[in-house]
Order: C-alpha cells, then sequence, then structure tokens
C-alpha cells in the first residue's frame, strides 16, 4: 500500500484523474514509458460514459472495427488492470490538487484509502465533461418529472434497465439525443421530434442519419423549446422558431406538443472544478484548460485530455489524446531532456472561421503538433489554413466542414521549419484561396 | 381524541408543532403534500429580514421583529443554517433617497436593531459590485440568510423527536364543530380526527379552510414569485442582502447569497389562480434578470443553474391573520402568511403554541428536549473531521453528488431521517445531492438507485416528487 490515510506517502510518479477513455489511455502509456501510476475513477467501474453507451461505432479510427463503448472500455481497462506499475482506485474522488512542477499533494476520499494525501510528479486530468442542463438554458415553465438531459436518460435506460418516457420530445441535435432518440425508439416509445436551436445539427453526420432518418425521426432546425408543463409528470412542451441569426424564439410562432418527457442535449461543458482551483489558465471558447502541444497546461506538470480539455465527437481520439497526455505527463515526471531545454512560446490563435482550437500555445515549434479544431460554421469545399505571418506553414483541404465534427490537422518538425511568429488557424470555403 | 391537529407542514406548521412539544400535548400534523415544506416554505428567498418594512404596528411588523431576534439562537439550539450576513436597500435615484430615510424611521419605530442610512461611499466599501450609480442606501445590520427548507426540517424533526406525529399525502377535507361542542372535527384521508385545538397553518390552503369554520372570511390570493439562483462561483459578488428601495408591488428584487453560497436573484410579483401554479415564464425570468441589472450590472447569465417560482398567500389588506376568529374558538390561523412568514414564523409559533396550551390548561412537557444535531456534511469538514467521520461511517468516503461534494452517508442519513426523504428532491433539499452544477445530471440516477435499495421499493417507482412524478416509470420491454 503506497497510501496511507491522511498521510503522505511516497507516492507515484503520475496520478491519473479519472478513469474514462482518456485516463486509461494516459496510464497506459505513462506505464509503457516507465513511470508509476495511479489512477483515480470516481464511479465503481472503469471506462466512465463508455460504460452506459451500448450502442456501436467505437473503435472504427483506432481498431479499425465497430465496438460498443463496454467493448471499446474493457480494451484499455484491461491493460491497465494487467500492468504492475499502474494502481487503480474506484469509487474514489479527487479533491484538490495542489503544489507544482513535480511535487505535487493529491487530497483524496474513497473506501480504500479513506481520506487521504499522495504525492506525485505528474498529474493527467481527465475528468471528462458535463452535460448543459435544463436551468442553463433557462427553459422557463414547471418543474415536473419527465425532464432529463440525454446521458442521465441514458444511465437509466442502460445500466438501471428503465424505460424513461412514452412520447419524447428532444432538444438538441448533439449524439447523445440523437442516440438516445434511437434507443427509446427502439425500446417502443414514440419520439415525436428532435428541435436545435441551431440552424444546422449539433451531432454527428452519421447520427442524423442512422439515429434520425433510418427511424423517421424529424428534425426541426432553428426550432426551442421555450416552456414545459405538467405537475408531477410533464405534459406537454411548447416550442417556438428561432431567428437564425439572434437565436431568440420568435414571437406568435410557439406552440404546444403533447409529451410526457423532454430529453435535453444541448451540450457537454469541460468538468474543470479541481483543475481550475490549480490555478490552470482556462480557455473561455473550450471551456477547458489552455494546454501546449504537450498537453500541459498553464501549470507546469499538469496535463489535461479527452472531453475535460475540448469536447470531443469521437472517443479514438480521446484516447489518443489520453495517450500523448500519459507520455507528456511521464516525461515531466521522469526527467526528459528535451523538456529541459528554454521553452520559445509560440502563440496558436483562431482565424476566420474557426471557433475553437488546442493546443492554444506551442512550446517548441520544432515538434510534432496534433491541431484539434473546431469550424464556426458549415463549409464545403473548404481550406484550413495554419499561417505564421505571410508564411504558409499548412493547407488542408476538406470537402466538408461542419461544427459538430472535430477537425484535426498534424503538423511536421518540417512543416513547421517556416515558423517566426504565432500561428493563425483559419477556415473558409475554397474561393480565392488559390 | 387528539389534543391538536395542525394543517400544513411548512415552516408555520412544523415551528408551531415543536412549540407545542414544550407542552404535555398529544399533536398530529396532516400535510397534503409529499413532503415537508412543499409549498411557498422551500421556494422563497431565505432571507431573515431585519423588519423595517412591515407597517409599523401591523401583526407582520410584530411578529418579524420578534422573530428575528429569535432565528440565530434557534440555528444553533436546531442545527439549521443561518448566516447574519445584514442586508442593504439600495437608493439608484434621487427619489429613493427620502423613501430610504423612511425606511430607518419605520425600522426604528418597529424596534429594528441595527439599521441606519449610510453613503455611497459606505455602500461600495462594503459591496463594490453594486452598481456604481447608487446613491446611499439603508444598512441593517441585523437581518440575515437562512436556509428555509432546512430550517422547517429542523423544526419537524424536532418535533418528531419530542412526540409530534406527521402525516403526509394526508390533505385535510374540511374542518367543523364537532357534534358534541366539544373541540373540531377534522376531516383527513376519508376519516375524521376529532381534536381538541386546531392550528391552520395550510399556506395557500390556509384561507380556505379558514372560510369553513368563520364567517369572518379572508380576502386573499395567490402570488408568484420568480427567481433565478446562480452558481457557487458567484456566491461573493455580494456578501448582504440587496435590495432595491421598494415599490408598491413589494421588496422588489432581491440579489443575495445563500448560506450554501449560491446567489439568488428574485423574485417578481404576480397573481396566479391558483396555488399550485407554481410555473415560471419567459417574461416573468427576463423581468426579474431585468432588475437584477439595476442593483448589479454584472449580472452573469451564464452562471444561472435553475430558475424557479413560489406561490405564497397574499392578504389583501397586507397583513398575516393570527390567532382565533371570533367565531371560532380553539380553532387558530397562520393565514394570508406571504414574507416576511419565514423570518415570523418562530415568534407566531412560540404566541400560538401558549395560546392552545392556555386553552387546554396543559401541563409542561418535562421530557421535552429542543435540541437537535445539526447533520453532518462532508464538504464542510476539514480534514480530521472528515477521517473521524469515514472512521465511523465508511459510506462518508464515497462521494455521491460531485458537484456539492455529498457523500452516501448524508444520503442515507437523509433517506434514514426521523422524517424519512424518500424521494429525489426529498433527498436534495436535505442533503444538496443535485443542487450544484449539474443539477444532478450525474447524481441523480444514482440517488434514485440507493432510494430503492434502502427503502426496498423497484427503481420505478422511486418519485421525484409526490405520486405521479416517478424518475424512471417503466422497465424496459413494458412499454406499448
Amino acid at each position: 500500500m503506497r497510501t496511507t490515510p491522511c498521510g503522505h506517502d511516497d507516492g507515484s510518479d503520475v496520478i491519473v484523474v479519472g478513469g474514462g477513455a482518456a485516463g486509461l489511455a494516459a496510464a497506459s502509456a505513462a506505464a509503457s514509458d516507465g513511470a508509476t501510476v495511479t489512477l483515480v475513477e470516481r464511479e465503481g467501474h472503469l471506462g466512465g460514459i463508455l460504460q452506459q453507451c451500448i450502442h456501436n461505432g467505437f473503435g472504427l479510427h483506432r481498431f479499425g472495427e465497430e465496438l460498443t463503448g463496454p467493448e471499446y472500455a474493457a480494451r484499455d481497462a484491461r491493460m491497465v488492470e494487467a500492468d504492475p506499475s499502474i494502481r487503480v482506485l474506484m469509487d474514489t474522488s479527487v479533491l484538490a490538487v495542489d503544489g507544482d512542477d513535480d511535487a505535487f499533494d493529491v487530497t483524496l476520499v474513497g473506501p480504500e484509502v479513506g481520506m487521504a494525501h499522495m504525492s506525485a510528479r505528474s498529474v493527467v486530468f481527465a475528468c471528462g465533461s458535463r452535460e448543459r442542463g435544463r436551468g442553463a438554458i433557462g427553459i422557463a415553465g414547471s418543474r415536473p418529472a419527465g425532464v432529463y438531459t440525454a446521458g442521465s436518460a441514458q444511465r437509466l435506460c442502460n445500466c438501471d434497465g428503465a424505460l424513461v418516457g412514452r412520447r419524447v420530445v428532444v432538444l438538441g441535435s448533439g449524439d447523445i439525443g440523437l442516440i438516445m432518440a434511437r434507443r427509446m425508439t427502439w425500446q417502443g416509445a414514440h419520439v415525436l421530434m428532435v428541435c436545435e436551436l441551431a440552424s444546422e445539427p449539433g451531432g454527428l453526420r452519421r447520427n442524423i442519419a442512422q439515429c434520425l432518418d433510418d427511424n423517421s425521426i424529424p428534425l426541426h432546425l432553428s426550432t426551442t423549446v421555450t416552456r414545459v408543463f405538467g405537475h408531477d409528470r410533464l405534459e406537454a412542451v411548447e416550442i417556438a422558431d428561432v431567428d437564425p441569426r439572434t437565436l431568440v424564439p420568435v414571437p406568435g410562432t410557439e406552440r404546444r406538443v403533447e409529451c410526457d418527457t423532454l430529453l435535453l442535449s444541448v451540450g457537454l461543458i469541460p468538468e474543470n472544478a479541481v483543475i481550475t482551483a490549480t490555478g490552470a489558465e482556462i480557455d473561455q471558447t473550450t471551456g477547458g484548460p489552455a494546454v501546449d502541444e504537450s498537453l500541459e497546461t498553464s501549470v507546469p506538470g499538469v496535463f489535461v485530455a479527452g472531453n475535460e480539455l475540448h469536447v470531443h465527437d469521437l472517443v479514438d481520439f480521446v484516447s489518443e489524446e489520453g495517450g500523448a497526455a500519459g507520455h507528456a505527463a511521464a516525461a515531466h515526471a521522469l526527467g526528459d531532456a528535451d523538456r529541459d531545454a528554454a521553452p520559445t512560446w509560440v502563440r496558436v490563435t483562431k482565424g476566420e472561421g474557426v471557433g475553437s482550437l488546442t493546443p492554444q500555445r506551442l512550446r517548441d515549434p520544432a515538434d510534432e503538433v496534433t491541431l484539434r479544431l473546431r469550424v464556426r460554421s458549415r463549409m464545403t469545399d473548404a481550406v484550413i489554413s495554419i499561417m505564421s505571418g505571410d508564411a504558409v506553414v499548412k493547407r488542408v483541404r476538406k470537402r466538408v466542414v461542419v461544427p459538430s465534427e472535430m477537425q484535426t490537422v498534424r503538423l511536421t518538425p518540417a512543416d513547421l521549419a517556416p515558423v517566426t511568429g504565432d500561428l493563425v488557424v483559419s477556415c473558409s470555403e475554397r474561393e480565392g484561396v488559390e | 381524541m387528539v389534543d391538536v391537529v395542525v394543517i400544513g407542514a411548512g415552516i408555520a406548521g412544523c415551528a408551531v408543532a415543536r412549540e407545542l412539544m414544550r407542552h404535555d400535548l398529544t399533536v398530529e400534523v396532516f400535510e397534503a403534500g409529499y413532503d415537508l415544506a412543499c409549498g411557498a416554505s422551500r421556494t422563497n428567498s431565505g432571507i431573515v429580514h431585519g423588519g423595517y418594512d412591515p407597517e409599523p404596528g401591523s401583526a407582520k411588523a410584530r411578529y418579524n421583529v420578534a422573530g428575528a431576534r429569535l432565528i440565530p439562537s434557534l440555528a444553533e439550539e436546531l442545527g439549521f443554517r443561518y448566516v447574519a450576513n445584514g442586508s442593504l436597500v439600495v437608493a439608484l435615484d434621487e427619489d429613493d433617497l427620502p423613501r430610504v430615510e423612511e425606511l430607518v424611521d419605520r425600522g426604528h419605530a418597529n424596534g429594528v436593531d441595527h439599521v441606519r442610512a449610510i453613503s455611497a461611499d459606505e455602500l461600495r466599501s462594503l459591496e463594490p459590485n453594486v452598481n456604481p450609480a447608487a446613491l446611499g442606501a439603508l444598512l441593517c445590520e441585523s437581518s440575515g440568510i437562512c436556509d428555509p427548507f432546512g430550517m422547517t426540517v429542523a423544526f419537524a424533526e424536532n418535533a418528531a423527536a419530542n412526540g409530534a406525529r406527521f402525516h403526509f399525502e394526508s390533505p385535510v377535507e374540511g374542518v367543523r364543530h364537532a357534534d358534541d361542542g366539544q373541540g373540531w372535527l377534522v376531516s383527513v384521508s376519508g376519516r375524521d380526527v376529532h381534536a381538541r385545538c386546531v392550528v391552520n397553518a395550510a399556506g395557500v390552503g390556509a384561507m380556505a379552510i379558514h372560510d369553513q369554520v368563520s364567517a369572518d372570511k379572508i380576502a386573499s390570493r395567490p402570488r408568484a414569485g420568480e427567481y433565478v439562483l446562480l452558481s457557487r462561483d458567484m456566491g461573493t459578488t455580494f456578501s448582504h442582502t440587496m435590495f432595491r428601495v421598494p415599490g408598491p408591488a413589494g421588496k422588489g428584487v432581491l440579489v443575495s447569497p445563500t448560506v450554501e453560497g449560491n446567489l439568488i436573484v428574485g423574485p417578481d410579483a404576480q397573481d396566479r389562480t391558483c396555488a399550485s401554479d407554481t410555473w415560471t415564464t419567459p417574461e416573468g425570468l427576463a423581468w426579474v434578470v431585468d432588475k437584477a441589472h439595476d442593483l448589479w450590472p454584472g449580472y452573469d447569465r451564464r452562471q444561472v443553474i435553475v430558475n424557479f417560482c413560489g406561490v405564497r398567500p397574499s392578504g389583501d389588506d397586507g397583513d398575516f391573520v393570527i390567532g382565533e376568529p371570533d367565531d371560532a374558538p380553539g380553532f387558530y390561523d397562520i393565514a394570508a402568511f406571504d414574507s416576511p412568514g419565514l423570518t415570523s414564523a418562530p415568534a407566531v409559533a412560540a404566541d400560538i403554541a401558549s395560546r392552545v396550551a392556555d386553552r387546554l390548561g396543559a401541563a409542561p412537557n418535562p421530557t421535552f428536549d429542543g435540541h437537535r444535531e445539526r447533520p453532518l456534511r462532508f464538504i464542510e469538514m476539514d480534514e480530521a473531521e472528515r477521517t473521524a467521520a469515514i472512521a465511523a461511517d465508511p459510506l462518508f468516503a464515497h462521494i455521491v453528488c460531485r458537484c456539492e461534494q455529498v457523500s452516501e452517508a448524508e444520503v442515507l442519513a437523509a433517506i434514514h431521517a426521523p422524517i424519512p426523504a424518500t424521494t429525489v428532491t426529498g433527498v436534495k433539499r436535505r442533503c444538496r445531492a443535485g443542487t450544484g452544477k449539474c443539477q444532478g445530471g450525474f447524481c441523480e440516477p444514482l440517488v434514485a438507485e440507493i432510494i430503492s435499495r434502502e427503502c426496498g421499493i423497484p427503481l420505478e417507482d422511486v418519485r421525484l416528487e409526490g405520486p405521479g412524478s416517478e424518475v424512471a416509470p417503466w422497465a424496459i420491454g413494458e412499454v406499448r
């Protein structure tokens, strides 16, 4: 036992906070580099939200096959559980991370360790995200049963064997909402419609096709829910058209839809309460910490990956990012000559057409860099340009880009050779670019 | 025959029940709702008003000032949350300044301690985030904030510990004189309960019950107040409860920290047709937010975590109706009990209980114990306390609600409390699981699972609130 209740121990090289896809990959990667790792998971199982995602479609990029969420999680969980240099603490919460650089003091509470402190040289945060709820989007009305975030309904459905409703309206075309629209249809519920505030869908195109089109569920764009009715159980919702420009409901377009269930799939927010308390700088557009190309935050030795960094749409890339953070955390913990060199900071900023972007800065512009970004609006025949002053670092053509699909651009040291100053990443339709 | 039937388990009914237990009396409390504080007692601002606002000489003035003096020591004795944060009534234009002076004078007339006018400079040094255009304010250092639901639970649990019996989902259908002229028959759940005295503390339902026994009818209407609650990140924006100088519609919109560290904004005042019309409206919420901007130009809508509405019984003459109607001896009203009802409740309860005891010639209860232990909360403990709590109960080491750091031990304490919480909202109100930024997105299914396990009921039967509000009403495969 490496931890003593309420005492200090000799600790781990790396502590990974969160045992979902990003955390599992980070723990394995750090251990494979020779670091001792403690993985802290607040629930009673590894895999995080993957465990309630019983549909398939996971792993196409990483494994070349379609897995269910639990199958995907099991592959990583087995590796972690079999690795003697990784200790897993279940049902355990990280309350605080104090200290910096290579002397972190992590405060934990859990059934195995009680109230405890562990020391670490590096910390990887992989806490995932939370769902935006009804209050955050300001829907008025009564407060009956029958209003759920899509993820809560998914847990009740897939982990508890409960069906939360029979006549369902879904607000928000995020992926979880689309998946739940199909799931509930398959269980015999009548999903009346999916309403989307924006003028384009929020989820992956393949989910629109497979979840809505294949099940004849109508998608109403530029439409929102303005009110809920019902005393004990939801009886109806009021929906209204919204002005596509201002996103404000248009007076006079309100209509009542009788239903017993409203599912909300209106966005995910990086779960960053503990990392914020470390002093890590937060990027207001991603909602997660600002990082460099090694996924290190503004607090040296604190790394972040997955949905806590930037909400992803494909778990394959979450795992990839977790692995990168794990390797970097191990390098920091074990001492890496490359990291001892003084950084040459280069800022990476959003240009035209780009809504959010990581990393926000480069420590060493000679490193390999993976840029992940979301565009502001749908574009066809688009070009993602990375510029340094007047110099073109890289241009990538894309047939279609949409805000719901994260774009990945890899930069090699050769690409980065002409970098003289800050990088600007932009995206526009092709006319006039060349 | 029961000595006293109390109708309603809101703040008034629970406080009366607890004060009655000081005497050698049998007390039964009948509540229409599924839990304690189902009505206005849980959906209000949670302010312990200083007492400078009510008309001098009114019942509101008398009970408010007396109640505000009782609450700090009751909070200690009964283990509920109270913070003496003080309040400010802000003047935003020249017309408001004389009103501040009037309110100070009214406070003095009502016997309020520690109330005075302060300058714009002093206001800004106390509250740097207030509208920079503010010209001055009334400062009342004897007002505070409390947890209104927790205060009701504290009174109720202490009443129950001293022998009062509580019945939920038991609406009182009628009250009439007993056939032999001795006391009252209270119709509830299809039977008549014979009581020597009745205390009518039925909140928005109190006027209808009063009108059954007295020819002197109470004119009142249900009046709704809408609120928005902001996350605990915002709780330090103001340390005082911030009011605008009041207009004719009431005290106006306030912006205040809560005892839990959130920031509350509201209410408006809209007449509703029915006590159960507890819905918010887009217009009402927009109005509340607009008024909040007057006090706090930095209002941040991204920090809103929930909106809600409370309906309070508003008497047409503006005052409480307290005590025995002339034509109904032994029947005691706590009616038209709108703001400042929460603050006034302890004083009203003490008064009514002693009148009832006098009428019944009750002896003191020699075994009465007025102390209630405050439930332990992981989030409030220091490390040594956490270690000790976990040693005593390992479930303190399992965090169920991540946002508010609520442990499984606290959820179980709520479920197995003297007045058990058997619903998701009942658990949430008592231990705060689900009151944070994710609003139960993660822990609501967990809490439902724990209630199912602890109460030995199928998950499909676990309710959010009252009957018909099942969280997950159908099992997979049952729907067709």
